[in-house]
C-alpha cells in the first residue's frame, strides 16, 4: 500500500496526520502529481472555503491528474469535509466548479432558529442507513461522528451505499462508491468510529 | 441534528494550567500535573470537544503554548479549539495549521472585526467561535466585558452578538464573569440576554461545578454546549462521572469508548 | 490494630474523618457539620439577626468610641465580619490582629489593604522568644505546632478588650461547629473564656504556660484576665456564624471586592484553593500534623466546604483530597527549622511522635497513608 496525503494548503492536515500515524498506516504528504500516480490510497482533506480549496488544486496541478486517477479507477480516493465536497461538480458555495468525480452538487443548508436547527451544522451526529461493508465494515446500524459544515451533498448521483444523517433535512454522510469515497464529517475527530472507518478506507 | 456537547476548557498561562475564578488566575500546575491529572487519552471519550485558551498576562509565547497544547491533544481525537489574546490573521492561521479545527475570539470584535471576516472567508464561519464576556450589575442589567474583564463596552449583548455574527462567527461562546470558577452553576438566563434562539450554535459557560449544573444547562433547547474550565472540580474521574449524570437525565450524548480507540492503535501496520 | 475499635470511615455527604475528635454521625453517616450545614438551611435567620441587632444596640456608641472588636488576619473572615459590622450595623469596630510566627508576605499585603479600606485597626505582637518557647513547646508536646499563637489570639485578644473598655467581641466561626465537632455553642450566641480554655485550647492551656518556665513578664498576653476582672467588665464574646449563615466562600467574594483581599498565585499548600490562610508559614504545618494524626488534611476541609456549598460532589472531593491531602510542607522545612532551632531529624522525630501509625507507615522518610481515600 501506497497512501497519499494532499496537502496543498485547505486547512490543517495535522489531525488527519496524526490518525494515520496512529493506526500505523504509512503516508507521504503530496503536494503535486508527480507522487499521485503511484498512491493505491489518495486522501483528500480540506477545510475552509470551497472557492479556495478548488484554487489551491488548480494551482499545485492536482485538477486534472484527479480526475485521470478516478477515471483510470485503479486507485482508492477519499475525500474528508471539504474534500468530499471538492469531488461533485458544483457548489453553491462560491458559485463554483468542482472536480466532477462524480455527479452531485453541494448545497447551503438552511437554518430555523426556533425550531432549534441551526447552521453551520456542528457536533456530533448519527450517521445510518448504510450496508456495514467497505468503508461501513464493523458499525452497526448507527454511529456518530463529528461535523461541521454549513453545506452538504443530499444524493451523490451514483451508487455508492451511503451514510445519512439528518440536519432539518438528510444529507450524504459519508458514501463508498469503490474507487470514490467521501466523508462529510471529520474521522480524525470522531474518536473510535473515525479510526475505525479510516482503516476500513486503507483495508482495502 | 448534532447531539448536545460538553466542551472542556483548559486555561494556560505563562507554562502552567489555571483555574480561572472571577477572572483572576490560579496556577494549578504545569503540563506535568495536568497529564498526571487529566489523562486526556482516558477523558478525551468522556467529552465531545477540547477548548484550550492562552491566558498569558506576561505576554504571548506561542510556540510553548503550541508545544503544550501537542502534548495535551497526542493521542485524542476530538475537535480542538484554540484561542487567547488572538488580534490578527496570521495568529489564528498559526493556530489552525498548528491543528486548531477552530479559533475563539473576542476582543477581534472590537479591534478589528474584518479580520474576523477574513478568517471565516478563508477557513468557513465553522471554524470561529465568537466569545462574548458577561456580567450582571447590581442595576439589574448585563454589561459587556471587553480586554479580558476589564473593560465594559457600549455594546447591549444583543448587538455584540449580532455583530459577531454578521462578522463570520459561526459558534457563541457566551460567559459568565460573575459566575466564572465559583462552582454556582452556569447562568442559564443569559441566553434571552443575548437573544437565543439564534441562528449559530450557543455555548454556555461560567459556573459550572458538577454534573447537575452541566444537566440543568443542556436540557434546555436553547443551549448546544457547555463548556467548564474547572480544573479541580473534575480531576481524576470527574468527567467520566459527569457524563454518565447526563445520560442518566436522560441526555442523548454521543458515545465513545477509549478502549476501542486505544485497539485501534498500530492496527494497520504491516504484519 | 485493636479489632475492637472501628476502622476510620468518613462522612457519607462530605469527606470528614471518624478520627476527627468531637465528631459525631447521624443514622445516615453524616458528619455534624453537614447536619448543621442542612439545619442552617431552615434556621429563622431573621430571628437570630434580631438577636444580632439587639446585642449590638446594648453595646453601640454614638460618641465616636470603639464598640467592639473583630480579631482579624487580613483574610476573608475576620474581613467579611469587620465589613458587615462597619457598613451593615454602623458598628465602630476595632480591628486586633494578634501577629502570628511565621507571617506570609501574601498575608502582610491582604492585612495592609484590609486596614486601608478603612479600619481603625491595633496590631498585638506578644513576646517574640515567648512565642516561639510555647509554639515549640506546643509542637513537640501536643502536635500543635503554633499553640503559642492559638492561646495569643484569644487571651490577647480578650486582655486587650478588657484593659481598652470594649466589652464586645466578634469572632468569626466556630469551626467546631461549622466544620465538624463540638456542638455546644451551635443554640448560644455568646460564649466564654472556659469554652475557649476547654475546647480550643484543649484544657492544655494552664499546664502548658507552667512548664514553659517563662517569666511572668512576657507571659502577659498569654494570660486571660482574672475572673473578676473579666466580670467587671461585662465581656459578651460572640461567634458571628451564630447570627448569620456562615458561608466561606461568600465571606471571600465580599472580602474580594471590598476589602482588598487577593488569592496566592498557586495553590496552597496541601489543598486545591488560594483563597484561604495565607497569613502565616506555620498554618501548613499544622494541617500535615492533623492529617498524620487523623488521616485527613487541609484538601479534606477544603473539599468539605465546596461539597456542603453545592461547588462539588463527594466524589469529585475525593479525587482531589487523593491528589493532595498527602503533602509534606517541604517548601517551608528550612523556615521552621530554624523556627524551632531543630535539625531536620528533630523535626522528623517529632512528626513520629505525633502520627497515627495505624493508618500511616514510615517509607524512605516519610509518612504515607496505608488508605486510600473513599
Amino acid at each position: 500500500m501506497r497512501a497519499a496525503l494532499v496537502n496543498v494548503g485547505i486547512g490543517n492536515i495535522d489531525s488527519v496526520e496524526r490518525a494515520l500515524r496512529y493506526l500505523g498506516v504509512p503516508y507521504h504528504t503530496i503536494s503535486d502529481p508527480v507522487a499521485l500516480s503511484a498512491a493505491t490510497h489518495v486522501v483528500l482533506p480540506g477545510v475552509g472555503a470551497y472557492r479556495a480549496g478548488m484554487e489551491a488544486l488548480r494551482a499545485h496541478g492536482l485538477v486534472e491528474p484527479l480526475r485521470e486517477l478516478a477515471e483510470a479507477g485503479n486507485t482508492r480516493i477519499i475525500g474528508v469535509c471539504l474534500g468530499m465536497q471538492l469531488l461533485g461538480t458544483y457548489s453553491e458555495e462560491g458559485d463554483c466548479e468542482g472536480l466532477g468525480l462524480l455527479p452531485f452538487r453541494v448545497e447551503r443548508m438552511q437554518a430555523d432558529p426556533a425550531a432549534g436547527l441551526k447552521v453551520p451544522h456542528v457536533g456530533y451526529a448519527s450517521v445510518q442507513g448504510y450496508r456495514p461493508e467497505g468503508l461501513f465494515a464493523g458499525f452497526g446500524e448507527r454511529a456518530d461522528f463529528y461535523f461541521t459544515h454549513s453545506y452538504a451533498v443530499r444524493d451523490v448521483g451514483a451508487p455508492c451505499n451511503p451514510g445519512l444523517c439528518v440536519h432539518g433535512e438528510p444529507f450524504v454522510a459519508a458514501f463508498d462508491a469503490g474507487s470514490i469515497c467521501g466523508a462529510q464529517f471529520h474521522p480524525e475527530k470522531s474518536q473510535d468510529n473515525g479510526l475505525r472507518l479510516l482503516k476500513n478506507f486503507f483495508s482495502s | 441534528m448534532a447531539r448536545k456537547r460538553v466542551i472542556y476548557t483548559l486555561f494556560y498561562a505563562d507554562g502552567g494550567f489555571m483555574l480561572s475564578r472571577n477572572f483572576r488566575l490560579q496556577r494549578a500546575g504545569d503540563v506535568r500535573w495536568l497529564l498526571k491529572n487529566y489523562h486526556f487519552e482516558t477523558v478525551a471519550s468522556c467529552i465531545d470537544e477540547l477548548l484550550i485558551v492562552d491566558v498569558s498576562r506576561k505576554g504571548y509565547d506561542r510556540e510553548a503554548f503550541l508545544a503544550a497544547v501537542g502534548s495535551v491533544v497526542e493521542g485524542c481525537f476530538i475537535p480542538v479549539a484554540l484561542g487567547g489574546g488572538i488580534k490578527d490573521f496570521e495568529t489564528a492561521a498559526l493556530f489552525v495549521e498548528s491543528g486548531a479545527d477552530k479559533i475563539v475570539v473576542n476582543s477581534l470584535f472590537d479591534s478589528d472585526p474584518a479580520v474576523v471576516r477574513r478568517i471565516a472567508d478563508v477557513y468557513g464561519s465553522q471554524c470561529v467561535i465568537g466569545g462574548i464576556d458577561l456580567r450582571r450589575t447590581a442595576a439589574g442589567t448585563v454589561e459587556v466585558l471587553g480586554q479580558q474583564g476589564s473593560v465594559v463596552l457600549d455594546s447591549t449583548p444583543a448587538e455584540r452578538v449580532q455583530l459577531m455574527l454578521d462578522s463570520g462567527a459561526g459558534e457563541l461562546l457566551v460567559q459568565s464573569v460573575d459566575r466564572d470558577g465559583t462552582g454556582f452553576g452556569l447562568d442559564l438566563d443569559l441566553t434571552t440576554v443575548v437573544g437565543a434562539p439564534l441562528a449559530a450554535p450557543l455555548i454556555l459557560c461560567g459556573g459550572c461545578g458538577k454534573g447537575s449544573h452541566m444537566l440543568e444547562a443542556l436540557v434546555r433547547p436553547e443551549v448546544d454546549a457547555v463548556a467548564t474550565a474547572n480544573l479541580f472540580n473534575f480531576i481524576g474521574d470527574g468527567l467520566l462521572k459527569a457524563r454518565s449524570e447526563l445520560t442518566a437525565g436522560g441526555l442523548d450524548l454521543a458515545c465513545w469508548n477509549s478502549a476501542d480507540v486505544k485497539a485501534l492503535r498500530n492496527s494497520m501496520v504491516a504484519a | 490494630m485493636n479489632a475492637h475499635i472501628k476502622a476510620p470511615f468518613r462522612c457519607t455527604s462530605c469527606l470528614n474523618m471518624s478520627t476527627r475528635p468531637r465528631i459525631n454521625f447521624d443514622a445516615t453517616g453524616r458528619c455534624n457539620a453537614c447536619v448543621w450545614a442542612e439545619r442552617k438551611k431552615s434556621i429563622d435567620w431573621t430571628s437570630r439577626e434580631k438577636e444580632l441587632v439587639d446585642l449590638l444596640a446594648r453595646h453601640k456608641r454614638t460618641d465616636g468610641g470603639f464598640d467592639c472588636i473583630v480579631p482579624v488576619s487580613g483574610g476573608k473572615d475576620g474581613s467579611y465580619v469587620a465589613y458587615n459590622l462597619k457598613h451593615k450595623y454602623g458598628m465602630n469596630p476595632l480591628a486586633v490582629t494578634v501577629t502570628p510566627a511565621l507571617a506570609l508576605e501574601l498575608g502582610n499585603r491582604n492585612l495592609r489593604s484590609f486596614i486601608e479600606s478603612g479600619y481603625n485597626h491595633v496590631q498585638i505582637s506578644p513576646d517574640h522568644n515567648a512565642m516561639q518557647a510555647l509554639n515549640r513547646s506546643g509542637f513537640i508536646e501536643m502536635g500543635f505546632p503554633y499553640y503559642g499563637w492559638l492561646i495569643a489570639i484569644q487571651s490577647a485578644v480578650v486582655r486587650f478588650a478588657v484593659n481598652f473598655g470594649i466589652d464586645l467581641i466578634f469572632y468569626g466561626e466556630d469551626g467546631e461547629v461549622e466544620y465538624g465537632g463540638s456542638t455546644e455553642t451551635a443554640s448560644r450566641p455568646i460564649y466564654n473564656v472556659d469554652y475557649m480554655r476547654r475546647v480550643y485550647l484543649e484544657g492544655g492551656h494552664d499546664k502548658v504556660l507552667e512548664k514553659s518556665g517563662l517569666p511572668e513578664s512576657s507571659l502577659n498576653f498569654f494570660r486571660f484576665p482574672v475572673e473578676e476582672d473579666l466580670q467587671r467588665s461585662g465581656l459578651e464574646i460572640a461567634h458571628w456564624s451564630y447570627f448569620e449563615a456562615w458561608d466561606p466562600y461568600r465571606n471571600y467574594l465580599v472580602a474580594k471586592e471590598h476589602c482588598g483581599l487577593q488569592e496566592a498565585e498557586g495553590s496552597n499548600t496541601g489543598t486545591f484553593t488560594n483563597f484561604a490562610q495565607n497569613d502565616q508559614a506555620l498554618y501548613s504545618l499544622h494541617t500535615y500534623l492533623m492529617y498524620l494524626k487523623f488521616g485527613f488534611g487541609r484538601a479534606t476541609q477544603d473539599a468539605g466546604i465546596e461539597i456542603r456549598r453545592g461547588a462539588m460532589t463527594r466524589d469529585q472531593a475525593l479525587n482531589l483530597v487523593r491528589v493532595y491531602d498527602n503533602h509534606y510542607p517541604e517548601e517551608f522545612l528550612p523556615l521552621y527549622l530554624s523556627y524551632y532551632q531543630m535539625t531536620q531529624e528533630e523535626f522528623d522525630a517529632v512528626l513520629d511522635r505525633w502520627v497515627n501509625r495505624d493508618l500511616f507507615e514510615k517509607v524512605d522518610g516519610r509518612w504515607q497513608p496505608n488508605f486510600v481515600a473513599e
